[in-house]
């Protein structure tokens, strides 16, 4: 378990935090926002204030070396007159954990066993991260610390390596704290979440709990504004489909199995729309009536009249202005399935 | 006629270069093999070699921590002190040898208590070697304070949250990936140290047997009128520093495969 108290430094502002031992902690916010540097609090290698444990015991005044904390920086860092196994070994070796065999079940682990002997520069983006991952987890550390590890790879490789990457922390029960600016990859990944936002975290909560009740204005503009709608029934439909009934709105959501469906939400900016009524599956789509028109720099926000729900959407305001919005005006507003949350 | 003139600048210097080499090695071919088996030339070469490579050793020993802390530190008066560093590269080595030998003479600030404790620099092979390192590391230095500039220092962090300390950092990741770097500054040093001659007569005189290093000996041969003596240590300098660049070349080409 992580124990984060009144945390500051320059940048970080009064950061209290609890990761329970085990479970992936994703921090959410923009560039810039702090999360990088509350990392590297947390692994020793920038001055801070305040206190920090782990299981219980202050790390205060460790060096980064006895921290026992792997950490998976952003740019991965491999180090280049080093092979694959000479990366991993370098931090075993470093901490006299003479274990080779763990080394070879970490490149078992991550089908790295063809790499083994090849240098970083002759690796893909994905072997580096797995590369980089094995070396940080080598040493059996309590906590592993993941900065936005996938953003520089293509998106079928980031899906894999997600997957993997959560499938062995679950098995190695490593507490990790996970940083990224992307809400689907914190969505899929998380135990727990919090929104990080200049410096502060703003919110902390299980993905749902911040997708259906943002708790305040800064959480809202980053992950955006939700429609939350109240399902009054609900019906399986045998194919990991349920078609739920919010007001006079029939929803599909994906369920996998029947379960009961009381509350849908979709966020603003998921929300597709359009002047006209577009072509394809007549899924989610609803015909409503624009109510009022907030027009900003670049975004402009709509609020829509649907069968009676208030539906929130936001378009760039290029787009809004070639379909010439405007209150009064019927507008075509499709749901996509991906993008709806449920409880 | 442009493409002419841009051959004709292009080649001009490598020609200067291949021009004064052959008016060395043709005025007189015999002497090369006659100054291999002259005492005075071996001696030379001998003397040149033992202080080259201590004061480059030395070079690398002090300049290596002062340049890795120069790249990686700010502090107040950093320039001052890298401008200070870099002095003896323009200064000339002749003044450099008269400041060394007003410090280190028997009235100097640090030569009087080294003669009170029975250590002589003046006109020793010690003076040769301190001379050469006082003008050689500003080489080092600056060839190590780029390259350490160059290597990220996330590197070093990435080690120590692996378990290394601040040494074993540097020694298994900064060092290793400085390597070309080592080697060109170490090759510039001893280059430097070889061809060393203001500095070194100043403070250690061009006593034969004793402090005469290749480059005093091209120059008491020269000017006692030994023309051949002159050429034959010339010859031997050319050829030292050739198989110097050699293997530089060819150390550096290993490393970048």
């Amino acid at each position: 378990m992580i124990e984060i108290k009144n945390l500051s430094n320059y940048i970080l502002k009064d950061i209290n935090l609890s990761v329970k031992k085990g479970d992936l902690f994703v921090l959410l916010g923009p560039n810039g926002s702090g999360k990088t540097t509350l990392l590297d609090a947390i692994s020793g290698i920038c001055k801070y204030e305040g206190d920090i444990s782990i299981s219980g015991r202050s790390i205060n005044n460790m060096p980064p070396k006895k921290r026992n904390i792997g950490y998976l920086f952003q740019d991965l860092f491999l180090f280049p007159h080093m092979t694959v196994y000479e990366n991993i070994m370098f931090g075993i070796k470093a901490r006299n954990k003479t274990n080779g065999n763990r080394a070879e079940e970490l490149l078992d682990l991550l089908n790295l066993q063809n790499f083994r002997d090849r240098y970083p520069e002759n690796l893909s983006g994905g072997e580096k991260q797995k590369a980089a991952f094995a070396r940080a987890i080598a040493t059996d550390p309590e906590v592993i610390l993941m900065d936005e590890p996938f953003n520089k790879l293509d998106p079928a490789t980031t899906k894999y390596l997600r997957i993997d990457f959560k499938n062995i922390i679950r098995t190695l029960n490593i507490t990790c704290i996970f940083v990224t600016h992307n809400i689907k990859e914190a969505v899929e990944l998380a135990d727990a979440m919090g929104i990080m936002i200049n410096g502060k975290i703003h919110q902390v909560g299980r993905p749902d709990e911040i997708y259906f009740s943002p708790q305040n204005d800064e959480v809202l503009s980053f992950i955006g504004r939700p429609n939350i709608l109240q399902c009054d029934e609900y019906k399986y439909l045998d194919d990991g489909l349920t078609k739920a009934k919010c007001g006079d709105m029939n929803i599909i959501v994906p369920t996998e199995k029947e379960t009961p469906v009381k509350k849908v939400v979709i966020l603003s900016e998921k929300v597709y729309i359009s002047d006209k009524n577009p072509p394809g599956p007549q899924i989610n789509r609803y015909q409503g009536k624009i109510i009022s028109i907030k027009k900003g720099n670049s975004i402009t926000h709509i609020e829509a009249d649907v069968h009676g729900n208030i539906i929130y959407c936001q378009v760039n305001k290029k787009m809004s202005d070639s379909m010439q919005l405007e209150p009064g005006k019927t507008v075509y507003l499709i749901f996509q399935l991906r993008w709806l949350r449920w409880i | 006629m442009v493409r002419w003139l841009k051959y004709i600048v292009i080649g001009i210097y490598p020609l200067f270069v291949i021009l004064v080499l052959l008016a060395i090695i043709t005025f007189d071919p015999g002497s090369v093999i006659s100054g291999l088996v002259n005492r005075e030339v071996l001696s030379s070469v001998k003397l040149s070699i033992i202080c080259a490579v201590t004061a480059t050793a030395l070079a690398v020993i002090f300049g290596t921590p002062l340049a890795y802390y120069l790249a990686r530190r700010d502090f107040y008066g950093k320039s001052i002190l890298e401008t200070l560093i870099d002095l003896p590269i323009s200064v000339p080595p002749l003044v450099c040898g008269v400041g060394l030998l007003l410090l280190f003479g028997h009235n100097g600030w640090i030569g009087k208590s080294l003669a009170a404790a029975g250590i002589h620099i003046v006109f020793t092979l010690k003076g040769a070697i301190i001379a050469q390192f006082f003008v050689a590391a500003p080489l080092y230095i600056q060839v190590m304070r780029t390259t350490f500039r160059t290597i990220d220092s996330r590197y070093e962090t990435v080690a120590k949250t692996l378990g290394s300390g601040s040494l074993g950092s540097f020694l298994k990741i900064t060092v290793p990936l400085s390597r070309e770097g080592i080697i060109n500054g170490t090759t510039m040093a001893f280059a430097r140290c070889m061809g060393e001659f203001g500095a070194t007569l100043m403070l250690a005189s061009a006593i034969t047997y004793k402090t005469e290093t290749l480059p005093l000996c091209v120059f008491m041969n020269m000017s006692g009128g030994n023309i051949s003596m002159a050429i034959a240590a010339a010859s031997i300098l050319i050829l030292v520093s050739l198989i110097i660049i050699i293997i530089m070349r060819i150390s550096v080409k290993m490393i970048r495969k």
